[in-house]
């Protein structure tokens, strides 16, 4: 991206989603400029009042402007939809990720502890406390636990293919439509 | 599967204010924002910025409201399989004495021998513990946490929606820019 000079005379509007939801991307209908990072309801405010249309005589207008109708109204909204989506199944995987790689350290320690002794007492969290166990009954509740995770896993990054999927088919129709009208990406 | 009619009342039922889609700008801005003169022109168009910038502002209000809540409900439903296990563990274990190490405070564990029998306290919050069966506990603990979840996916539901119309508001937003940005240009054609 370039960033332009601020020229008054240059209209720009940049509609952003906010990062929080939605990672970051932008609906541009016109020509753009990366406004910096300058909240977007700020911009819009500022820029509403620091123009006067009126006096502006050779601003640059947008080459072509293709209608937006209902149905890619429709396309937009479920494209926005499935960002925010995309954003939670990924926080989802990366923890997941986390615990899972975790427990596979826990269990090898608890197997090197176990060529010593069967019987070691071993402390295993559930809620707050922990409770004692041998390392033999160790063993099948770190399996178990294990198996859990790696089937939500699972779960969530089936989720993550089919939402891209979704994003990429979409992304596909409305450059199709807008060129570079429209912005997809996450920035 | 929810029919669209009870949809529609759900969603009636949140209280969000819909954002309609525009379908023709012109006529939009001359049905609500004609202003004294004979034709709308920027004027029209930048109240009807203003009203859309309004209303987007409405959207972020409900939007912070909703992340709380989801937050709120995404850190209760752990808590609660959390504890479901833990009654789980001692269910498996009745009738036997299992040692553990008990929390204190933060940092600080003391060693405790429970002995498993079939009643177990659950706090209920409010500076208040009742005492439960064990069976009892697990059906409560089963239930509410069933009900976090059913929560969890209307806040979700919500929020989905919520979206739909900022989205519908930006791009109306970005629109009615367009539109009077083409208008000055038609008229500034010889």
């Amino acid at each position: 991206m370039t960033e332009k000079p601020e020229n008054p005379n240059f209209l720009q509007l940049k509609i952003m989603t906010r990062k929080s939801f939605s990672g970051m991307f932008n609906f541009l209908f016109c020509s753009w400029v990366p406004l910096s990072k300058t909240p977007p309801s700020y911009i819009m405010l500022k820029w509403i009042s620091s123009h006067n249309f009126r006096s502006s005589k050779n601003m640059p207008m947008p080459t072509d402007n293709i209608e937006v109708l209902r149905e890619d109204q429709e396309k937009i909204n479920k494209f926005s939809r499935l960002n925010g989506q995309l954003s939670e199944v990924e926080q989802m995987i990366e923890s997941r990720t986390k615990i899972v790689k975790d427990i596979a350290d826990a269990n090898e320690i608890v197997e090197e502890l176990q060529i010593t002794d069967d019987e070691a007492p071993v402390h295993f969290k559930i809620g707050e406390c922990f409770f004692l166990q041998s390392c033999e009954n160790m063993g099948d509740l770190i399996v178990s636990e294990q198996e859990n995770l790696k089937a939500e896993l699972k779960k969530y990054e089936l989720q993550k293919k089919s939402i891209v999927d979704d994003m990429n088919g979409l992304k596909k129709q409305l450059y199709a439509k807008f060129g570079d009208q429209i912005h997809l990406e996450r920035e | 599967m929810v029919t669209a009619e009870e949809m529609k009342a759900k969603i009636e039922s949140w209280g969000i204010p819909p954002s309609d889609f525009i379908e023709d700008v012109g006529k939009y801005l001359s049905e609500k924002f004609k202003g004294d003169g004979p034709e709308v022109g920027t004027d029209s168009a930048e109240a009807a910025l203003r009203k859309l910038d309004e209303l987007l502002q409405k959207y972020k209000m409900f939007e912070a409201g909703l992340a709380e809540k989801k937050r709120r409900l995404e850190g209760q439903i752990p808590e609660i399989s959390q504890t479901l296990d833990a009654i789980n563990h001692l269910k498996k274990n009745s009738g036997n004495t299992i040692d553990t190490s008990f929390q204190l405070s933060d940092a600080v564990f003391a060693k405790a021998k429970v002995d498993c029998g079939d009643k177990v306290m659950l706090w209920l919050g409010a500076n208040v513990m009742l005492e439960y069966d064990i069976d009892e506990a697990q059906t409560l603990l089963g239930k509410n946490k069933t009900n976090a979840i059913s929560s969890l996916e209307e806040v979700k539901m919500q929020i989905a929606y919520l979206r739909d119309q900022m989205t519908t508001t930006e791009v109306s937003m970005a629109r009615v820019y367009n539109w009077d940005v083409n208008r000055r240009k038609a008229e500034n054609k010889p």
